[in-house]
């Protein structure tokens, strides 16, 4: 009887210190759910083992066969699997977003890259790297500076390299903020220098300052150039022609009096895209369609480019109706281009130029017209829409 | 205080395989007083072994009680004047001899100096001090042995349980344990001594008790155990008409050149043949009680038993 | 006193004992290998090493357990020693308790040995070494961390394989106690699937399951420990995944002692 009583007491003292133990375990438990699928058995029995870490490792070899092999789509699966076993390998997530935004080349999956970059996020929230990633996908993938600028700032605000930094301060140049960008490049002149005092052979630290010197100067320089454009804007137009080559390959032919080498952005979505990717979870994106280019650039006032649907996995055109769209987004222009039309479109106007937001005054260029599943699929070349 | 009591101790054991019971000891009263050298004998497969593991606590009773040095059995302090050594004892063979001293030596909680100089007196004892360096596996049999005796003597015990300590040891050894006993008697010692070998219980014990299948078929004083009542007289000078009439009172009578061997079964009839031949003008020349050996007192047990 | 006698006598036998010494060997060859990761880049080299080396002390060390363990008391039992101890004033718990303290030097022994190993091996690689010798030795002397806390998690499979060797045989508790470790160290996953599975029996099941198999995943601190980063409330954490296996080997080994008190010889 009392060996009983004794036995419950302290099974009870163990149950309990199981569940305070539960409260902790989080921490060192794989990260989030995910499917084996792609997981070979040994492969999970290491992890089950205690050997998590080794099977991630293993798998990321495997990782590098794929993508030389070119079976892409078994890569973010697998990539899922690494990050579980492992939380913490952070180049997994690194890579994985990178390929799921970059190297798959289909726009449907940024969301995802993004989501991802985010889990890297939350399991490791004191490394700058994947800050730093999430504002490059937004900095040179998605264009949007200031969700750049927000998670570079989170970047910058960790232990991280001078780098880190400087994209701030060019984030803060496309998105117009001058005055801001101008601040941290001082600041990095500043903190160039002083290292540079501490040790004149430090040769990395003589670059980096050397950069910031650079950029401060062209901020300067630019800033009373730009502010001259707003004074007497130009006037531009863009006006295109859509053209059926074949079944789902169309052409687009623009005339526009924008500077050489501006970049025009072609889009081709379902019309009712935001319903449905909501209405895809997670990674199934079967019903969407969702063509971007960024590329397109203006030669000779004239801008002609191929619109490829021919991969009926990436464009499934599912819907009845699809948007076409040209646009001309100031930010994203080359240096040179945005000498002419400023920052922010400052020095644009027009009936074609559409005001953005006015703080700070920003400005694009954005011409629609809807497209029939018919008139994409249909045989004979012809001439579908003309945009004035 | 006896130094060994049990009320119908038994035992039972129970052979899963074979579906069966084994009564390995049976309803067993038997007392060992303090200060004698007790012969607990028996065939094998008796129980010997199995009473003694109860007595140690080592097997628990299926029924029946014991006391050893007046304290029921399974009590640890009673251990400490008791020691035991089991039959074929096989030690820690990676201990070396010393080490394995020093280690029973902390069981019954000696230590330091004073365990040390016991260590080495015992040693020497058995005769092992050459080898104390030596690791148990590489002993001989007769160096285990004399490693179980030295173990225990290390707690200076009040009763000693050996069982079957000289098996497979050579004649000479057989002899040094023989006197090794009789010394630890002369210190007041009770020893249990539990063998098949005769000729050990025979030279050193008081009193025997001879187990067979389980039960206790007889125990008491040697001496008593082995007379048969049975006298042997050597008689001359009767003449043939005399022997006749002997051999009436007589069991049975050899001659012998003219000299006659008369047995005589009880002290009675030694007593009227004895009066006859003085009568009748014969000459007694030797007179012997009759005593079968051990040997032969165990052979008829068990095969009485059957 | 007695116990301690026992405990050393049985540090003794153990370290005598070939499969010992071949399986700390062959943990101390795969600690040793890191070599073989050269075509890796060196941060994760040096993520696999620990990985490896720790995985390699985790399933070597309960193997010493298991197989050292297991047979000590069978042994003892069929070779008849255990009467020579017995039949002197030794309680029976206390022979048990010293075979259990024995068997936890040995394993100390073991995993010191090993945690020790893996810290040279990464102590040798260049990368580690660049970030200055004292730094880096203080920042993964974390392996020893883990170490010590798996120490506590292989009493607890010592444990029971004294409590199923006592009451089976030495392979069968092997088996067992093999057994139990590997459901025990699924414990993480298991309680994943707490939150995956839908029905509420399935859901108790799990529970149930979690609460009473000894979780030896709670000695699975490998992650932030290769990583070299320290989670919020490790150093609780530590004492409650410690005081558990305790507890939990204080159950087991209360249980033995009874069992072995009534236990023929
Ligand atoms: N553990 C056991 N299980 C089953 N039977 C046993 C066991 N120990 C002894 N016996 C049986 O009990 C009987 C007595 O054995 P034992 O006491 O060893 O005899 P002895 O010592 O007199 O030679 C034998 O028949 C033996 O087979
Ligand atoms: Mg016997």
């Amino acid at each position: 009887m009392k060996r009983r009583l004794w036995l419950i007491i302290v099974f009870l003292l163990v149950i309990l210190l199981q569940l305070k133990v539960d409260t902790y375990r989080e921490n060192y438990k794989p990260g989030g759910t995910t499917s084996f699928g792609y997981i070979s058995r040994e492969v999970l029995a290491t992890a089950l083992m205690g050997l998590r870490e080794v099977a991630a490792s293993l798998l990321w070899l495997k990782i590098e066969d794929y993508f030389h092999s070119g079976e892409h789509e078994k890569i973010t699966p697998l990539i899922r699997i690494i990050t579980w076993l492992d939380p913490h390998f952070i180049e997994a997530y690194s890579s994985g977003a990178w390929h799921l935004a970059w190297n798959s080349e289909d726009w449907r999956l940024i969301p995802s890259a993004e989501e991802f970059l985010k889990e890297g996020i939350k399991n490791n929230p004191d490394k700058y790297e994947l800050y730093a990633d999430m504002g490059w996908l937004f900095y040179d993938k998605v264009k949007d500076y200031e969700k750049a600028i927000e998670w570079y700032k989170k970047a910058a605000s960790l232990p991280s390299p001078p780098l880190v930094k400087r994209m701030l301060a060019h984030s803060y140049e496309r998105a117009g903020r001058i005055e801001e960008a101008i601040k941290i490049w001082k600041e990095l002149v500043e903190e160039g220098n002083k290292l540079v005092e501490r040790n004149p052979n430090n040769f990395e630290a003589i670059f980096d300052r050397d950069v910031a010197v650079h950029n401060y100067n062209m901020c300067i320089i630019r800033k009373v150039d730009r502010a001259a454009l707003a004074k007497k804007p130009k006037t531009y137009y863009l006006t295109y022609q859509v053209y059926r080559v074949s079944p789902r390959i169309l052409q687009v032919r623009a005339r526009t009096n924008l500077p050489e080498l501006s970049r025009i952005r072609v889009s081709l979505v379902d019309a009712d895209i935001e319903r449905r990717k909501k209405e895809s979870l997670g990674w199934q994106l079967m019903n969407v369609t969702e063509y971007r280019d960024v590329w397109p650039q203006v030669k000779g006032g004239e801008m002609k480019t191929d619109i490829d649907l021919t991969d009926a996995l990436k464009y499934p055109l599912k819907g009845e109706s699809f948007i076409l769209a040209l646009s001309f987004l100031p930010q994203t222009q080359p240096i040179p281009v945005q000498d002419y039309v400023g920052w922010l479109g400052e020095g644009m106007t027009g009936k074609d130029v559409i005001v953005v937001h006015t703080s700070p005054p920003g400005k694009k260029m954005e011409k629609s017209t809807t497209l029939t599943l018919e008139e994409i699929l249909g045989q004979q070349t012809l001439l579908l829409k003309e945009v004035k | 205080m006896e130094a060994i009591k049990t009320e119908g101790l038994t035992k039972h054991f129970y052979e899963p395989l074979r579906r069966q019971t084994v009564i390995a000891v049976d309803n067993l009263d038997l007392v060992v007083e303090k200060g004698e050298i007790f012969g607990f004998l028996g065939p094998n497969g008796a129980g010997k072994t199995t009473t003694i593991k109860m007595l140690l606590g080592l097997i628990f009773p299926t029924s029946g009680r014991a006391w050893v040095l007046g304290n029921p059995i399974g009590d640890r302090k009673t251990r400490q004047k008791v020691s035991y050594m089991p039959e074929n004892p096989y030690f820690y063979d990676y201990m070396t001899g010393e080490e394995v001293l020093y280690f029973y030596g902390g069981l019954f909680g000696l230590k330091g100096p004073s365990l040390k100089k016991k260590v080495d007196e015992l040693l020497e004892l058995v005769d092992l001090s050459e080898h104390r360096k030596k690791q148990l596996n590489g002993y001989s049999r007769g160096m285990l042995q004399r490693i179980g005796i030295a173990q225990t003597l290390l707690n200076d015990p009040e009763l000693l349980i050996l069982d079957e300590p000289t098996s497979g040891l050579d004649p000479i050894a057989h002899r040094e344990i023989r006197e090794l006993l009789i010394r630890l008697k002369e210190q007041g010692k009770t020893i249990f001594l539990c063998s098949h070998q005769l000729s050990d219980v025979e030279m050193v014990c008081d009193r025997v008790g001879i187990m067979n299948k389980g039960k206790l078929v007889t125990v008491g004083r040697l001496e008593d155990l082995l007379k048969v009542g049975e006298m042997e007289i050597a008689v001359e000078g009767l003449d043939p008409s005399q022997v006749e009439q002997v051999e009436k009172i007589a069991s049975r009578i050899y001659k012998k050149d003219g000299d006659f061997l008369v047995y005589a079964e009880g002290e009675e009839k030694a007593q009227e043949v004895i009066d006859f031949v003085r009568n009748n003008g014969g000459r007694i020349i030797s007179m012997v009680p009759l005593r079968r050996s051990l040997e032969e007192l165990f052979v008829e047990i068990v095969k009485e038993e059957g | 006193m007695v116990i301690w006698n026992i405990a050393r006598a049985t540090f003794k036998e153990c370290t005598q004992k070939k499969v010992m010494w071949i399986l700390l060997g062959v943990a101390l060859l795969i600690i040793g290998l890191s070599f073989i990761f050269s075509f890796f880049a060196p941060s994760e080299r040096l993520v696999l090493i620990k990985s490896m080396g720790l995985g390699a002390i985790y399933l070597f060390g309960a193997g010493i357990a298991l197989i050292v363990t297991a047979g000590l008391i069978p042994t003892e039992i069929e070779r008849r020693t255990v009467h020579t101890v017995l039949s002197k004033p030794v309680e029976r718990w206390q022979f048990v308790i010293g075979k259990f303290l024995g068997i936890a030097l040995v394993l100390f022994m073991n995993l010191i040995l090993m945690g020790i190993a893996l810290l040279i091996v990464i102590m040798g690689q260049g990368s580690v070494r660049a970030e200055g010798f004292v730094k880096a030795l203080v920042s993964n002397a974390r392996i020893l961390e883990a170490t010590l806390l798996l120490f506590f998690y292989l009493l607890i499979l010592s444990a029971f394989a004294i409590l199923f060797s006592i009451l089976t045989t030495t392979n069968i508790s092997i088996m067992l106690s093999l057994f139990v470790f590997v459901v025990g160290s699924l414990s993480d996953y298991v309680e994943s699937l707490i939150n995956v599975s839908q029905n509420p029996l399935t859901q108790i099941f799990l529970k149930a399951l979690h609460l009473l198999v000894p979780n030896f995943g709670n000695a699975n601190i490998y992650n932030p420990v290769i990583h070299g980063y320290i989670p919020p409330g490790e150093f609780l954490y530590l004492l409650l995944a410690i005081a558990y296996a305790l507890s939990y080997s204080l159950i087991l080994t209360s249980i033995s002692c009874w069992a072995f008190a009534g236990k023929e010889v």
